[in-house]
């Protein structure tokens, strides 16, 4: 037997079978075509405007496949709040409703699982202008350790209030009821925080649904036939369960209308979806 | 030089060829081979529906308790044979005293659980068409008697007081057979007490009191965990349609909860499992085929049909609630913090199991307890002084107590709408019941 001509043999075999399973790999990868046409698409929005559903903004198209995101919600320990802003303060503590709290004069924290909240009052807030009023934020955020990785920034500044808001993002995906709000308001500042620890992607995609299968279960949602309009049409993951601490996030389309509220439809099944 | 670099090429070509059929493997979406398969249910029915106790009457006014699961299933299996295959000749309505009467002849004595009426043997017995198609549907069969020297099947509604009567030709031979065999080991002496007085005690329900002596012995049973993540991961696959969206949370109070956002199943370690389905899928379906329903979504969960019987059956509407029993010697309740009376409930709405709890339980025998148990006079005695509780009560039982992943013979005592439990070995009181 002549080994170096078999091995040869073999070489070109498995260069042509790695060529197709790399190709095979890349199609199954390859974003997903719509299958609405524009006459199928104009349909669509006929039947939803006869229902009261108006879609305001672009539908996206081709969308990947979708693995489920493990996530953790992000405490906050009792050593950081004593430490960070109780040090050297005579305060109160007590548990309600499965949250915790601690008062201290003006200054006002609740916690709970995933959940942070201050408050503090102080006269000198309103004599502000909205560009110390941004620099106080901004310094808060970042001398508590505050801020997070991808997340992404908004600053409303409007009659004297300024509000920073920074929602969570994991790979281009919102990652909804992600998000830390800092806000002054006359002379208070508060800040809100609801934050997810991504733990671990799922080896597995699975197929989403077009986002025209998503509106089109709004009509479903709608039964009083009231008049919606709908603004944004985002793909994300989304974790509403309340009493856990981990669990997987699930692909959803959220479609969020004129008044800021928000439908979420689950992307696999496409089952309205409460998180829960 | 070119061999070693030919070879270092195969092996990196082999590697990747690997690596890539890895990522193939994952990134194809749930095929068929995922989806589930709905199986056919392999049961008999009449191992699930079937008596809480039995009593052999001979006709010398003597009764006999049949204690083992065996003998008991096999009398059961045998008088359900007869009333298939005997040529019914036609029925009666006949009165109290009539049954008192019969119940003191050579005859075999079921007493049903609560809810067993007489449409879920219509269908079950669909070879005896006279008789069991006759009754109305919801005629609450609670005991059934089976008369040896005659051959003929009284049936009693205890809640209507109704009584009725099946005149049928048929052999007993084989029945009676069965019984002159049981020796000591298999039953019992025992006597039987229906709203009468025992003693200086009332009971309105019914109380049956084995014989004090070293012949009555109570099996010991315990609790085996096989219930791991292997058969979590299991049943997910079996109760799931779709395994590539259900998603996996883990709950605060130790629960773990998978869910495709209609079905949801939450796992407690390896003690119990709840179920819960959202869809609004409104199909009808009758008692029987909801109770089909049941038992296929029971088998999906890994239990095993043969190790269970139906216990209670509650209708609302067009809501089914089937309660289940595991099989023992002896009755069993379940005692904690989730479950409460029976360890298995599957609630089924529309045609379509809305609801279920399954205390996982893997009962093994383990010989038998040497103590004697207390006698009733003696636990009535006490609980009429220490809990001040006023005759009459309404019923005594003997069971098996889960409690604290223990099972304890206990007396189980129902006042009003208060059960107690008494260890029947030391007589201390287990639960109040309040």
């Amino acid at each position: 037997m002549n080994w170096s001509k078999a091995k040869s043999i073999m070489v070109i075999i498995f260069i042509f079978l790695n060529i197709i399973l790399y190709l095979s790999i890349r199609n199954l990868n390859v974003p997903l075509k719509e299958t609405y046409t524009s006459k199928d698409l104009k349909a669509v929005l006929s039947v939803l405007s006869d229902n009261n559903i108006y879609i305001n903004t672009h539908i996206p198209e081709g969308i990947r496949k979708m693995p489920l995101l493990k996530v953790e919600r992000q405490n906050i320990p009792f050593e950081y709040i004593k430490n960070s802003f109780l040090k050297g303060k005579t305060y109160r503590t007590y548990k309600k409703g499965g949250y915790n709290f601690y008062e201290s004069g003006n200054l006002f924290i609740k916690t709970g699982t995933g959940y942070f909240y201050y408050s503090v009052k102080n006269q000198n807030f309103e004599k502000m202008d909205n560009n110390e009023k941004a620099e106080y934020i901004s310094d808060f955020l970042k001398r508590y350790n505050l801020l997070e990785k991808n997340a992404k920034e908004q600053i409303y500044k409007n009659n004297g209030e300024v509000i920073f808001i920074y929602t969570e993002n994991y790979n281009d995906y919102f990652l909804d009821l992600g998000k830390i709000e800092a806000k002054m308001t006359n002379n208070y500042f508060t800040v809100e925080k609801t934050w997810f620890l991504p733990v671990k992607i799922e080896s597995r995609t699975k197929e989403v649904i077009p986002a025209i299968e998503a509106i089109m279960k709004l009509i479903e949602i709608n039964k009083e036939n009231e008049t919606i309009k709908i603004e944004q049409i985002n793909l994300g993951y989304y974790f509403n369960w309340q009493n856990a601490q981990m669990g997987d996030a699930v692909p959803v389309w959220r479609l969020t209308d004129s008044n800021g509220k928000c439908f979420y439809i689950n992307a696999y099944t496409g089952i309205i979806e409460n998180g829960q | 030089m070119k061999e070693r670099l030919k070879s270092i090429l195969l092996f990196f070509l082999v590697i990747m060829s690997i690596y890539m059929t890895y990522l193939l493997w994952i990134s194809f979406p749930e095929s068929s081979i995922f989806t589930k398969k709905s199986t056919a249910l392999q049961v008999d029915i009449f191992h699930i529906i079937r008596p809480q106790y039995t009593i052999i009457n001979l006709d010398n006014d003597k009764k006999e308790y049949v204690k083992k699961e065996d003998q008991f299933l096999k009398l059961w299996e045998n008088t359900i044979a007869y009333v298939k295959n005997c040529k019914s000749i036609k029925d009666y309505n006949i009165d109290k005293s009539t049954w008192d009467e019969k119940g003191r002849d050579f005859s075999l004595h079921f007493y049903m659980y609560d809810g067993f009426n007489a449409e879920l043997f219509k269908e079950l017995l669909s070879d005896n068409k006279t008789f069991f198609k006759k009754l109305n549907g919801s005629f609450e069969i609670s005991e059934v008697l089976f008369d040896l020297e005659n051959g003929w099947i009284y049936i009693k509604n205890n809640k209507k007081d109704k009584y009725s009567a099946l005149e049928c030709e048929g052999n007993t031979k084989n029945i009676t057979n069965y019984i002159k065999s049981l020796n000591n080991q298999d039953v019992t002496v025992c006597q039987t007490v229906y709203q009468s007085g025992y003693n200086d005690y009332f009971i309105n329900g019914n109380l049956f009191l084995p014989t004090y002596n070293k012949d009555f012995t109570i099996e010991k049973l315990f609790n085996k965990d096989i219930y791991g993540y292997g058969y979590l991961n299991k049943i997910i696959s079996n109760l799931f349609i779709n395994m590539s969206v259900v998603r996996e949370i883990n709950e605060n109070s130790g629960f773990i909860v998978y869910t495709d956002g209609i079905r949801s199943l939450r796992f407690h370690k390896s003690d119990f499992i709840e179920f819960y389905n959202t869809s609004t899928d409104n199909n009808l379906s009758d008692q029987n085929a909801s109770l089909n329903f049941a038992l296929n979504f029971l088998s999906q969960t890994g239990i095993s049909l043969n190790k269970i019987h139906l216990a209670t059956i509650k209708k609302l509407n067009n809501n089914y609630e089937f309660y289940f029993n595991y099989n023992a010697n002896l009755p069993l309740r379940v005692l904690d913090k989730y479950a409460d009376y029976y360890p298995i409930v599957v609630k089924i709405n529309g045609g379509d199991v809305k609801y279920a709890f399954i205390k996982l339980l893997n009962l093994y025998p383990g010989g038998y307890y040497a103590d004697q148990i207390l006698s009733p006079e003696k636990i009535l005695k006490d609980i009429s002084e220490t809990l001040k509780i006023k005759m009459p009560i309404d019923n005594l039982k003997l069971v098996y107590l889960y409690k604290d992943n223990h099972l304890i013979p206990s007396w189980e005592l129902k006042k009003d709408k208060n059960i107690y439990y008494i260890n029947a070995f030391d007589g201390k009181l287990i639960d109040d019941g309040v």
